[in-house]
């Protein structure tokens, strides 16, 4: 069990801090072995699984089109975390926000340096989402891609100062 | 969006019933509200095909639903969103104590070939005073794509301190009583075992991984309050893991667990 505010310790980088955890596994088989990953604080604990990535024999495949449903309400904050786990592939990345009734309306690029990461809130990707998505209700996703990413989404409660994440 | 006025009840099955099921928990009391909602996936290609969902919702231990409601037909371009509650409103008496067993339906189009169109089911649960905010991706049990149930399954982030409480939540879409228990290790790879859970058929249990469940108290855990845990079941049911801060009521931790697979011995590169 690692906490990640001393491994940013150990290589000297001050928080706040965003990016990927890489893991190098020194084993073909890996059982069931697992990578858990929980973020806390007083308020909540929220935890989930790695994404499974490996450079060898990777397909480059035409990658999904992974929905976030969001629930826009005053005081959650939607949040997504994507790695570029390409090593050396940029990503050019384009978010689209859908409304529950299938109407769309796409971000602007955003670019992700191989392993590199984007931590984004809803917000940031689309600044005007409130006047977008009726009852705040909707869901995110991104266009196509050939670059193999890593996503998770988290929303963080403001009055209960609580996180909550899931895996994409 | 789905609403209460849309929905429809029916008194017989409307879908295929042999098709992918999806099970969840139906909670709707202390302000807890469940929602289902239901995406496509990104392999979707015939977006205008429609299809709606059917639910059966069960009281605890009941064989046969109190209630079948279908939701309006949906396109594959749209977010389909059905908030229980409204689902709850079609009946016309009150049943057991706010927490169901609910079943689920799509109906799919006769053209669409295999893995054309799929959807994601989202289970999510949120409390009016925003303490409870958990989702979860589908839970199949029939004919769904992941191997999620087997009768051993783990979870490796159990935590057990004084703040925070871990919880197993065991679904069992049988007819009969299935057995189980929780073995909590430790980092040292020390176990303890739970009492025998008994859980009833179309019924679920959710309990508290506390001192009275396990016999043994935190200090197992300690001095971190982090270990794995490890479900044996006579029989294959679902489990998911809740953690809760047992100081505030906040839960914003609800995971699924994974099939425990013995591989052969790991061959180190090198």
């Amino acid at each position: 069990m690692y906490e990640t505010a001393d491994l940013l310790k150990e290589a000297r980088v001050q928080p706040p801090f965003h990016g990927q955890v890489f893991i190098n596994l020194r084993q073909f088989d890996w059982g069931s072995l697992r990578a858990y990953i929980q973020w806390y604080n007083e308020a909540a604990i929220t935890s989930t699984h790695e994404r499974f990535y490996t450079h060898a024999g990777l397909l480059k495949h035409l990658y999904t089109v992974p929905r976030a449903l969001c629930h826009l309400h005053k005081d959650l904050e939607i949040r997504v975390a994507i790695v570029n786990s390409d090593p050396k592939q940029t990503a050019d990345l384009q978010f689209v926000l859908q409304t529950d009734d299938g109407f769309t309306t796409e971000s602007t690029k955003r670019v992700v340096r191989p392993n590199g990461s984007l931590f984004a809130s809803l917000y940031e990707l689309f600044p005007n989402c409130v006047a977008i998505l009726k009852e705040g209700l909707g869901s995110v996703y991104l266009a196509n891609t050939d670059v193999s990413l890593t996503i998770y989404y988290f929303t963080y409660n403001k009055e209960t100062r609580a996180w909550q994440t899931q895996h994409i | 969006m789905a609403d209460s006025t849309h929905l429809t009840r029916v008194d017989r099955p409307v879908a295929p019933q042999d098709s992918v099921e999806l099970l969840g928990v139906l909670w709707e009391r202390d302000g807890v509200h469940t929602n289902i909602n239901m995406v496509s996936t990104h392999f979707t290609r015939a977006e205008d095909v429609r299809f709606q969902a059917e639910f059966a919702l069960h009281d605890r231990g009941e064989r046969e639903p109190f209630c079948r409601f279908v939701t309006p037909e949906f396109s594959y371009r749209q977010n389909m969103r059905v908030l229980m509650k409204q689902g709850l409103a079609l009946v016309d008496r009150e049943h057991g104590d706010g927490l169901y067993f609910v079943r689920m339906w799509v109906t799919r189009h006769r053209d669409l070939a295999r893995g054309q169109n799929d959807l994601e089911p989202w289970c999510d649960y949120q409390s009016d005073d925003g303490k409870v905010y958990v989702t979860i991706p589908s839970s199949h049990y029939k004919g769904g794509r992941f191997p999620t149930n087997r009768n051993l399954v783990y979870f490796p982030g159990a935590v057990w301190t004084d703040r925070f409480v871990t919880r197993v939540l065991i679904l069992n879409p049988y007819d009969r009583p299935v057995p189980c228990s929780v073995r909590l290790f430790n980092t040292g790879g020390k176990f303890i075992e739970s009492r025998e859970i008994v859980v009833g058929g179309k019924d679920y249990a959710f309990p508290a991984l506390d001192e009275a469940l396990m016999g043994a108290d935190q200090r197992h855990l300690g001095p971190a309050g982090v270990g794995s845990l490890l479900a044996v079941m006579r029989y294959k049911l679902l489990v998911f893991v809740a953690i809760e801060n047992v100081h505030t009521g906040v839960m914003t931790c609800l995971d699924h667990t994974m099939p425990m697979v013995m591989y052969k011995e790991p061959v180190l590169i090198n």
